[in-house]
């Protein structure tokens, strides 16, 4: 054993991560750069300059300043945010379940969401300390707990003697059609009123945006992120199997729940200030293991980052793509995202 | 009491017991022991068990200290174990799969985990595969990958299953003589899974018999590897001969 070689690879090994930080750090520039976008193209122009003026001085009560504070900049953040949980649930969805199928989306847990919210519209639940929020408190976490409870069971059929990959998913279908019958059957008993807050969250979309909102989402975004960031390296050596994970010390169980609770929570609150957003935790994941491995310092990061970077390209599309028409975001999302679900899948199907 | 003693073990799997009263050892540091019999006989789940993965009813202890009692992470320290499963295809490095092996109990990645992570795969014969990705390599050469994870936490009791099972001739011989040298260096206690009776009779030290749950045979390992034991666990009809170079091998000439 030469010193020598272990200097090369200790070398090669700092390059490595080196490159998966300009890697990050790249993303992070196209996020801020779509951002901006965002916040100056519409109906009414905004040069960077001006946009700069009003980003730093507040809303003062002109035209311009109303139109971002109001509108765009509720928009844009709530697009970011949607697509972090997204992204970040997806990324430790597929590790924790090991299928490369798995998503908030795929398998059920948005509809479940979509499901609990849609109950809570239709039936009129409030919280009794909610009356600020309009309803909207019991909304998520009503879809928090049809949320977590799909997670679990997803998990129970991963983990059930006999259950494959493709159990999982199939279960997650069948999880997916039923929660849609059931939301179709809400929205059939439903009022006119309600309708039409229910076809939003069929839909999924950024319209319904505003500050308080982006609060919540933004405080369980960065509480999340750093809980699942302490648990990378085992996630890490999960992705090696379940047995050589436990024998290095890594207690299996307890970090699949953990990973669940973030899900749900991520997937829960992303799904009742925005809809249901197909694809994005799904593509995201992808997306960043190939460009950054599977080290889950970075794999988490980076499909956080592509999850945001895809959402808000996504919303700058459903404002451009019909002149003076917002489209629905999800739209958006679900258009791009099928053919690169069904390349994932002919992919997978070749490998295995 | 230095070394490992186990059993009597009850293991069960769901209801369905699957290993009864299986005694193991004392096996002394240093010697390296063969767990044979046909499939099915419960090799993977000793080993598990052992592992501290499966739930077994009766005491294990390895050096003098009882491994039930320990936390996972406590157990992981002592105890290494390679699955039979080969390590999948992922979209990681070598290097990074090694690093991952010691680095999950905590602690940095300092100048010491690069140099052992680099002797560990010099040593089975891939330090120039360092650098490429699991997902490009054949069956076994991710079966070495898997060893050298095992073997780079140099622990006190190591356990490999099937560790041969995807190698070719050249390194299933290195890799047994490794680990024969590496065992008797680091004093280690060192079971191994293996299929091939003729690589267990040179390559180790002593050997148990398992059928159907049971221990057949325990002891020295030519005295475990004879016929009337061999026609017992598998139903065969075998001789155990030398060879010109006096060499033990398992010639088998039929089914009883
Ligand atoms: N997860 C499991 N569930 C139920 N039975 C199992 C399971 N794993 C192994 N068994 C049973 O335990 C017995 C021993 O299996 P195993 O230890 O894998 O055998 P070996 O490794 O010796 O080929 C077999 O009869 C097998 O059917
Ligand atoms: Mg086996």
């Amino acid at each position: 054993m030469k010193s020598s070689d272990v200097i090369v690879a200790r070398h090669a090994w700092t390059s490595l991560i080196h490159r998966r930080l300009g890697v990050l750090a790249g993303l992070t520039a196209a996020l801020c750069g779509c951002f901006l976008a965002n916040l100056s193209i519409g109906p009414v122009p905004l040069s960077l300059s001006s946009l700069f003026h009003t980003l730093l001085h507040g809303n003062d009560g002109s035209a311009a300043a109303t139109v971002v504070w109001h509108l765009r900049l509720p928009f844009a953040v709530m697009a970011i945010l949607t697509g972090f949980a997204l992204g970040l649930a997806g990324a430790e969805m597929q590790t924790i379940l090991d299928n490369p199928l798995a998503s908030p989306f795929t398998l059920g847990l948005s509809a479940a969401a979509a499901f609990g919210a849609s109950l809570a519209i239709v039936m009129g639940w409030h919280l009794p300390f909610g009356a600020a929020w309009g309803g909207e408190g019991i909304v998520a976490v009503n879809a928090f707990i049809f949320a977590i409870g799909s997670a679990l069971l997803l998990d129970l059929i991963a983990r059930w003697r006999g259950g494959t990959r493709g159990t999982v998913v199939l279960f997650g279908i069948a999880l997916v059609f039923t929660f849609q019958a059931l939301v179709a059957l809400v929205q059939f008993v439903a009022s006119e009123d309600a309708l039409q807050d229910l076809v939003f969250w069929t839909m999924g979309s950024m319209t319904r945006a505003n500050w308080p909102k982006i609060a919540v989402l933004g405080g369980a975004c960065l509480l999340v992120a750093p809980w699942s960031l302490r648990s990378a390296w085992s996630l890490t050596a999960l992705r090696m199997g379940e047995d050589r994970a436990a024998s290095l010390g890594v207690n299996v169980p307890a970090v699949r729940l953990a990973s669940l609770m973030r899900i749900s929570i991520l997937a829960a609150l992303a799904v009742a200030f925005s809809g249901t957003i197909g694809f994005v935790g799904l593509v995201a994941p992808h997306i960043a293991r190939r460009l950054l491995g599977e080290d889950h310092r970075f794999y988490l990061s980076g499909s956080a980052v592509v999850g945001c970077l895809i959402m808000s390209c996504a919303s700058l599309a459903a404002r451009g793509l019909l002149p003076g028409e917002v489209l629905p975001v999800g739209i958006v999302t679900a258009l791009v995202g099928i053919p690169f679900f069904l390349a994932t899948v002919l992919r997978d199907g070749r490998t295995s | 009491m230095n070394g490992l003693v186990a059993g009597p073990l009850n293991v069960h799997i769901g209801r369905r017991p699957i290993l009864h009263d299986v005694t193991l050892g004392p096996l002394a540091r240093g010697t390296v022991t063969a767990l044979l019999g046909p499939n099915g006989s419960g090799k993977s789940t000793l080993l598990r068990a052992l592992a501290g993965l499966l739930p077994a009813h009766g005491p294990i202890t390895l050096n003098g200290q009882a491994l039930s009692s320990l936390s996972r992470p406590a157990h992981a320290r002592l105890c290494a174990y390679m699955p039979q499963a080969l390590p999948p295809p992922i979209r990681m490095q070598v290097m990074e799969s090694v690093l991952v092996s010691l680095r999950v109990q905590g602690g940095s990645l300092h100048d010491e985990a690069f140099s052992q992570a680099m002797e560990t795969l010099s040593r089975l014969g891939i330090a120039d595969m360092a650098l490429r990705f699991m997902d490009e390599l054949s069956g076994g050469q991710r079966q070495l990958v898997g060893l050298a994870q095992a073997l780079v936490r140099s622990p006190d009791l190591l356990l490999l299953d099937e560790p041969l099972s995807a190698l070719d001739l050249r390194h299933q011989f290195t890799v047994m003589d490794l680990l024969r040298r590496e065992t008797k260096k680091r004093r280690m206690v060192s079971v191994i899974v293996l299929h091939d009776l003729s690589m267990a009779l040179r390559h180790t030290d002593v050997a148990t018999m398992l059928a159907k749950g049971r221990v057949l045979a325990s002891g020295p390992v030519r005295e475990v590897v004879t016929s009337a034991i061999l026609a017992q666990a598998y139903g065969v009809q075998a001789r155990v001969e030398d060879d010109a170079s006096g060499m033990p091998m398992v010639c088998v000439d039929g089914v009883v």
